[in-house]
């Protein structure tokens, strides 16, 4: 993943940085498998991973958020990491969604480079938006 | 008061994006925070990493501690060494 990273003093720069990316993927990652399939995960351990990826919160604090030891939360996290990659190996609805994305970006493509009204086009990428909230 | 910069995911489900915000080290969960320094988008792409440099560094020379996650993202806009 290639990171843009814009500074307020429009100093701007676009490279690819391997270690930003890996985080930033990694947690991105992370929350998307929590998005699909974390209501799959029981519940202390859904929390504890919700914990770890919608608020940033590092492993001690989420051991002394929940009285637990920090090794406890690291060995959930791992686990409910390993069990959501499995889901997404099995049903890969993330997968299915990204291609989606790409097709319906197509059609947009498409119709752009045909002689198509614009209101059409506006309308067809409403209804496109729709498809992928689903 | 112990203050955090910290990511808070924001965005709709399966569409995630990130606010860093400078909050209250004791209160992660209760979405309260002083205040929003940057984002970061990763449905974009590329994905679009935006923070207020000043701002960083004034909080950060005010004592306020960046989790792991935004502190490898300021070593690489380099507002930290």
């Amino acid at each position: 993943m290639s990171v843009k990273i814009e500074l307020n003093n429009n100093n701007i720069c676009n490279e690819e940085l391997s270690d930003i990316s890996d985080i930033l993927d990694k947690k991105y990652e992370l929350s998307l498998l929590y998005d699909y399939y974390g209501e799959l995960l029981k519940d202390n351990h859904r929390r504890i991973f919700g914990y770890y990826v919608l608020d940033d919160m590092s492993l001690g604090e989420i051991s002394s958020e929940l009285g637990i030891t920090r090794q406890a939360v690291y060995d959930s996290i791992k686990r409910s990491t390993a069990h959501l990659k499995e889901y997404e190996v099995k049903l890969s609805l993330i997968a299915g969604s990204r291609q989606i994305r790409i097709y319906c970006n197509d059609i947009i493509n498409q119709l752009n480079d045909c002689n198509v009204d614009q209101s059409v086009i506006c309308s067809i990428s409403k209804t496109l938006s729709k498809i992928l909230e689903v | 008061m112990a203050v955090k910069i910290r990511l808070k995911r924001m965005g709709q489900k399966k569409a995630p994006f990130y606010r860093v915000v400078v909050a209250d080290a004791r209160a992660p969960r209760d979405g309260k925070f002083i205040e929003e320094i940057g984002y970061f988008d990763p449905t974009k792409e590329p994905s679009v990493f935006k923070v207020d440099e000043e701002k960083a560094k004034q909080w950060l020379a005010n004592g306020a501690q960046p989790t792991e996650t935004v502190n490898k993202l300021f070593k690489n806009a380099n507002i930290v060494k």
